[in-house]
């Protein structure tokens, strides 16, 4: 979905009441099957109602039919009205294959869509697509997400079970059927801390601890605290010497969606989203990751259960790996 | 009539003690019933009916009169008390009648886990003397058995009442930085031991600026002189100090965040937030008490473990205050709740 989506901002709700997100959402939805009101005349057919979960929008198709004739030439213009929260997107001539949104017209003082079917092309069938958008808490009322808290432990991968399911179809009452909510998000949240506790070698820890010393002891101002640290602090092994802001950058990618990716997988219908590390504010480094899994749900899967998988002895490994690669070469004996 | 055939059953095969535990049937469609019993043990408690229209709650269950749409159930069933065994079981049963008959029957079986906290091994008596070597004089063993990963917080008493003695890294520089922030500017100035990229010093010192400015890092400093350092930092005027400031800091932030970050997890399971305890001994001390706080990851606390130990002092000088840490190992016993079922 491309940047399209915002072309008109004229099809938001307007109301003297303020709604709250959930009646708003509720009402968008019923607006959405009601629609097809305003479009009887043309045999309107829903072909899908579609919900993205990621993007927070809608979006409806209609089939129209639209002979040409007499018939066009009598009927009255087709208008919807823009209090339905959904706004005009395209509409196809599905005779030429051509595009024809161009031919609707937004009334502005009216607060209205208008399409005249006299300016239509010589065709017969028509695709129309309205879109709008849906809150948050719509969605949370629509769905339902829930992750394992803690994983199990296997042969060396944690797995986290998933289950998501539509919370109340009815929402969307008569339209339910054509219903696909698409790319609804689970987030696994995977704790990566551990991994380097256990991984970053000893004497890189002691070096640290040793700079920590030796700052405590400048600013106390304590001077033959502050040599006796200095020259603890350059005899270190060279092996272990990494500053801590390279230290801090390997974490850094050693937890990047780019690097972590490849050691989490998910069982079908779900797909991986989005990967990005967790940083508190009062934390520099990133204790979690948050891992996306995606699903789609609808009519004919109103429920999805999986699991997310982490190789977690794999990733040990690979960041061993490449802490190891960071660190000076050891000097041959 | 034809019998239940199931498109899709689930119970989330493992759950901590108050974790929601996702439920669900799914059925061909063909299957005819006028009503649903849920049934399940007196503890459990059903948080959320999922696609149900219309539902009566009784003494032994949920009778759910119609549904949403006709082939769908699901439910989040949750433990309502503190689990005491490390494992149990609670089963859900659902019946479907038609007419009065029992036409079909589905169990589905929770597996509910908890972690538990114990202690293997403490010293019968602390002997101090003058030639001990106090980093070495308090060693605990310590057991963590169950499934779950903890948070663990020790907490010290040597007489009055219990406080958590460990070092509070952040809230202590920012607390340091707060405290200094009327300095002259030449005090601020501190001899560099440590190459760190300047361009990256500063990336980090506004975001760590920002949050102290957004009041995210709590600073346990006197109110009015919260107040003021708030101005301070957020007086436009003040800008280059601040960074300054800060910038004196950041270097030793980063050692002591990074040091923090790999000592917080002294096993796999457990995460011991505030650092390794110590305790300071004085000369009225005569015994040391110390209760290990928990809790899970959904931050269920779990009954303490306490632990005490007398002291018995031979120093010839017992006026001065001794700062002792107190080396606790870690042991894990952990079950794997799918080995188990």
């Amino acid at each position: 979905m491309g940047r399209t989506d915002d072309k008109s901002a004229c099809g938001e709700i307007k109301s003297d009441k303020p709604m709250n997100q959930v009646d708003a959402g509720i009402a968008i939805a019923r607006e959405a099957a009601s629609l097809i009101k305003y479009l009887q005349s043309f045999k309107p057919e829903v072909l899908s109602f579609r919900i993205d979960h990621i993007n927070k929008s809608s979006e409806i198709k209609y089939l129209l039919s639209i002979p040409t004739g007499i018939q066009r030439t009598t009927r009255r213009k087709i208008e919807i009205p823009a209090t339905s929260g959904f706004r005009v997107y395209e509409m196809w001539d599905l005779d030429q294959i051509k595009k024809v949104d161009s031919i609707w017209e937004f009334d502005q003082g009216n607060n209205k869509w208008v399409l005249d079917p006299k300016k239509l092309p010589n065709s017969d069938r028509y695709w129309l697509t309205m879109k709008g958008n849906v809150s948050k808490e719509f969605l949370d009322k629509l769905v339902t997400v829930k992750t394992a808290e803690n994983p199990t432990v296997e042969k060396g991968v944690e797995k986290y079970w998933l289950h998501s399911a539509i919370r109340d179809v009815r929402l969307l009452e008569t339209i339910w059927k054509d219903l696909n909510i698409e790319r609804v998000n689970l987030d696994v949240r995977i704790g990566v801390e551990r991994f380097f506790t256990s991984t970053i070698p000893k004497e890189v820890i002691k070096r640290l601890q040793i700079q920590r010393e030796l700052l405590e002891a400048i600013a106390s101002g304590d001077r033959s605290r502050e040599e006796r640290l200095k020259f603890a602090y350059r005899t270190f092994p060279r092996s272990s010497r990494i500053t801590p802001q390279e230290l801090y950058n390997l974490i850094q990618r050693l937890v990047s969606g780019e690097f972590f990716s490849s050691f989490v997988h998910v069982t079908p219908p779900f797909v991986i989203g989005s990967i990005e590390p967790i940083t508190q504010p009062t934390v520099l480094v990133p204790e979690k990751v948050k891992v996306g899994a995606q699903t789609d749900l609808g009519f004919n899967l109103p429920v999805v259960k999986g699991d997310l998988n982490f190789e977690r002895k794999q990733y040990v490994e690979s960041i061993s790996h490449e802490i190891g690669e960071s660190l000076p070469v050891k000097k041959k004996k | 009539m034809s019998s239940l055939k199931v498109i899709s059953e689930y119970v989330a095969p493992w759950a901590l003690c108050r974790e929601e535990i996702p439920i669900h049937l799914v059925w061909e469609t063909d299957f005819e019933y006028d009503r649903i019993q849920i049934d399940f043990p007196s503890d459990i408690e059903i948080k959320e009916l999922l696609n149900v229209e219309r539902h009566e709650t009784t003494d032994s269950g949920i009778v759910i009169k119609a549904l949403k749409t006709p082939n769908f159930l699901g439910f989040y069933a949750q433990l309502r008390r503190m689990c005491e065994e490390q494992h149990q079981k609670r089963h859900i049963k659902i019946d479907f009648y038609s007419g009065g008959e029992l036409k079909y029957t589905h169990t589905f079986v929770a597996n509910i886990y908890r972690p538990k906290l114990s202690l293997l091994q403490a010293p019968e008596k602390i002997i101090l003397s003058d030639k001990v070597d106090i980093s070495k004089l308090i060693n605990i063993s310590m057991k963590l058995s169950g499934f779950g990963r903890v948070q663990v917080k020790p907490e010290i008493s040597t007489g009055g009442e219990f406080v958590a003695r460990a070092d509070r890294l952040y809230y202590e520089l920012a607390r340091r930085i707060a405290s200094t922030f009327r300095l002259e500017e030449g005090d601020l100035e501190a001899e560099k031991a440590i190459e760190i990229d300047a361009a990256w010093l500063q990336s980090m010192a506004e975001s760590f600026i920002e949050n102290m400015r957004a009041g995210k890092i709590s600073l346990e400093i006197d109110k009015s002189d919260l107040e003021e350092f708030r101005a301070w930092i957020s007086d436009p005027d003040n800008a280059d100090n601040v960074m300054k400031l800060v910038h004196g800091q950041l270097e030793n932030l980063l050692i002591q965040s990074l040091l923090f970050y790999l000592e917080k997890h002294p096993s796999d399971n457990v995460e011991l937030g505030a650092g390794n305890p110590y305790t300071l001994i004085e000369s009225a001390t005569r015994k040391l008490r110390i209760r290990f706080r928990y809790k899970d990851a959904l931050k269920t606390e779990y009954p303490p473990v306490e632990v005490e130990i007398p002291i018995e002092d031979k120093r010839t000088d017992r006026s001065k205050v001794l700062e002792v840490p107190i080396n606790i190992r870690w042991e894990e016993q952990m079950t794997n709740p799918l080995a188990e079922r």
